[in-house]
């Protein structure tokens, strides 16, 4: 219980501190909210005070009382904006989706909903709300009396704080997976080497290139060492340096972590570099699963052979091979590696043709995916 | 012109769509009216009139303020906070149409619609609840509706003066909300303006704010003369000219700074 108190102050304050630091980032932000709400507040009363030129009063009340209820109002005024503003931006946040973050932290959600936003800007209620009160007071003659274990990479619905540094976020994602000081900094360390983030580890997330942005992803991701990883296109968008120090990344900590990887993509480079196993999914419906070199053996059974010959070849005999198409003295067949080894159909097609030169090439995972889309 | 047109028409389509936020808006501007309506009960008691103006005349004031600002739609300076936030507004100067004649476009656009799904329900609502004059003359309610629309573009350049800001700062932060407010409080959309010290509205009267509000609602409820009212709008033109000379100004500056920092 007591333990349980302590983590969620933890990342509470962690929470808090960022966004202080997130309010000095844009001191002008702060500055045009001290004047704005201060003088909001006092225009308001200042009508009210203009309204009561005429008689004294509205109604019976005078311009002291209406201070001390202004000044009253504006404290809770206050407490509510400090603490619940984020029940303003609630449709926001299911537009973009970023409950979904929430319900996959291991906190309270309403928690995390509550903590999320401070508002330091509530704060300035505070100055017209002291003023106001403190004349209300003097003039009422008021009297006082009264004594985690999964990781998650959307692919543009970033966990990143688009107005902090990358470190910052790291830090308060370690709290809220209370990953223990030490585990952290090595994790930290291996990821910064890994993926290469040195360079820009200190920009703000929104100063970042996309490519760096997604391997920030992928870091926060690691950060509390999940079992299990799942990636929505991680590779979407990347460029080259990218995607290879992202491809590369997975491989390691499946390798070395055991981490099991679960990614969805339509750049089938990745598949073919990365996946055990593969599963096809056609309009909803799981078409193919099993092993991906399995799979493409299946779907693709047949092997290209192309060959530079010393004639023109129209027509081949032999049943092994078929013709596929020829060109001047270039010809691309291909024969089925399962009834024939490529010695034996070399062997057969030397008979009929004089070959200067031949590669032999694997079948390749697009027509296997093509294969089994069109069947 | 097509450009223009083009974003004002999806400007409606957009504003159609969001049927939730009409009523929302149509319930805040109706309690905005309530609240204000009965302290201004309260105030009249049993005079007939203050400065001028009868308790009838007060309360059609207030409904018809409450409207306007239910019908003005002036979001330049968060597409501008967000276009420079976001950087997406390098490409936008680029295209080959004026941007803040896009702007313009969309937030007329939202006015259009806002028109018919804000203003006309608030003024309905407000007049059946607490009673709504007509307009003091024929005259008077053309001129009415003249100064109505060089008040919303006197606004309108206002509020993208202080959206331009963001190109210095990065961020608006809540600078157009104190423009808001200082209109807010300037324009007589709170307080007639009858109701200030005679110094302040002597200052007032060499700032464009009662411009915006303060002479539609004079003229219509007859506080200001037909012959006052021509005057004044041609004051409202020359204003009209001289924001509208500051934001070219403004603009232009902008468009070398970004083409200076981009290359």
């Amino acid at each position: 219980m007591l333990e349980q108190i302590k983590y969620y102050l933890g990342v509470m304050f962690y929470n808090f501190r960022l966004e202080i630091l997130k309010e000095l980032e844009y001191a002008i932000y702060s500055i045009a909210w001290l004047i704005m709400i201060p003088l909001s507040a006092f225009s308001g009363y200042y009508v009210l005070w203009l309204m009561t030129q005429q008689n004294g009063n509205i109604n019976g009340w005078t311009i002291g009382e209406l201070a001390f209820l202004y000044g009253l109002s504006m404290f809770s005024h206050a407490f509510q904006d400090m603490f619940f503003i984020q029940t303003r931006f609630i449709d926001y946040q299911i537009l973009e989706g970023s409950f979904d973050r929430a319900l996959l932290r291991p906190m309270n959600v309403f928690f995390q909903f509550c903590t999320e936003n401070l508002n330091i800007c509530g704060l300035y209620d505070l100055i017209p709300a002291i003023a106001l009160f403190a004349y209300g007071c003097q003039k009422v003659h008021f009297v006082w009396n009264i004594g985690n274990v999964l990781g998650v990479v959307f692919g543009q619905r970033t966990q990143l704080n688009w107005d902090l540094r990358l470190g910052e976020t790291f830090e308060l994602l370690r709290r809220i997976y209370r990953v223990p000081e030490k585990e952290y900094l090595e994790n930290v360390a291996e990821l910064t080497q890994v993926l290469g983030l040195t360079e820009f580890m200190d920009k703000p997330v929104r100063q970042l290139s996309l490519g760096q942005r997604m391997r920030g992803e992928m870091a926060a991701a690691m950060l509390h060492s999940p079992e299990i990883l799942f990636l929505d296109e991680p590779t979407i968008g990347l460029d080259i340096d990218a995607k290879k120090a992202v491809r590369d990344f997975i491989l390691k900590i499946n390798r070395e972590r055991g981490v099991t990887v679960i990614l969805t993509s339509h750049d089938l480079e990745d598949v073919s570099k990365l996946c055990d196993r593969l599963i096809v999914i056609n309009h909803g419906v799981v078409v193919r699963d099993g092993k991906m070199d399995q799979i493409i053996r299946d779907m693709a059974p047949y092997r290209i052979l192309k060959c530079e010959t010393a004639e023109p070849v129209e027509k081949i005999r032999s049943s092994m091979v078929q013709l596929m198409s020829h060109e001047g003295n270039h010809m691309i067949c291909r024969f089925d590696h399962h009834q024939h080894t490529a010695s034996e159909v070399i062997g057969e097609l030397v008979k009929e043709i004089s070959i200067l030169d031949l590669t032999v090439e694997e079948p390749n995972i697009e027509d296997a995916v093509m294969e089994l889309y069109h069947a | 012109m097509g450009p223009y047109f083009y974003k004002l028409k999806t400007e409606i389509i957009i504003g159609l769509t969001y049927r939730f936020e009409v009523f929302a808006t149509l319930l805040a501007r109706y309690v905005q009216i309530v609240a204000t309506v009965f302290l201004w009960i309260c105030v009249y008691q049993d005079r007939k009139s203050i400065h001028g103006m009868t308790r009838e005349q007060m309360i059609t004031w207030m409904i018809l303020s409450a409207g306007l600002s239910g019908l003005y739609v002036l979001d330049v300076p968060s597409r501008i906070s967000s276009g420079v936030r976001m950087g997406s507004i390098a490409v936008e100067l680029i295209r080959p149409c004026s941007l803040p004649g896009l702007f313009c476009a969309q937030d007329i656009g939202q006015t259009v619609d806002s028109f018919f799904s804000k203003f006309i329900p608030i003024v309905l609502l407000g007049g059946i609840t607490f009673g709504l004059l007509p307009p003091a003359g024929a005259v008077s309610f053309i001129l009415a509706l003249i100064s109505v629309g060089i008040g919303y573009f006197i606004l309108w350049l206002m509020y993208d003066l202080v959206g331009t800001l963001c190109f210095r700062t990065m961020v608006l932060g809540q600078f157009d909300a104190v423009l808001r407010t200082v209109i807010a409080i300037f324009s007589g959309s709170m307080i007639p303006l009858a109701f200030f010290p005679q110094p302040m509205q002597q200052i007032l009267a060499w700032m464009p704010f009662q411009y915006t509000f303060q002479l539609p609602l004079g003229l219509y409820i007859g506080m200001i003369s037909v012959r006052e009212g021509l005057l004044q709008i041609g004051i409202q033109i020359i204003w009209l000219c001289i924001l509208n000379m500051m934001t070219v100004i403004v603009w232009n500056r902008i468009r070398k700074y970004i083409l200076i920092q981009g290359g």
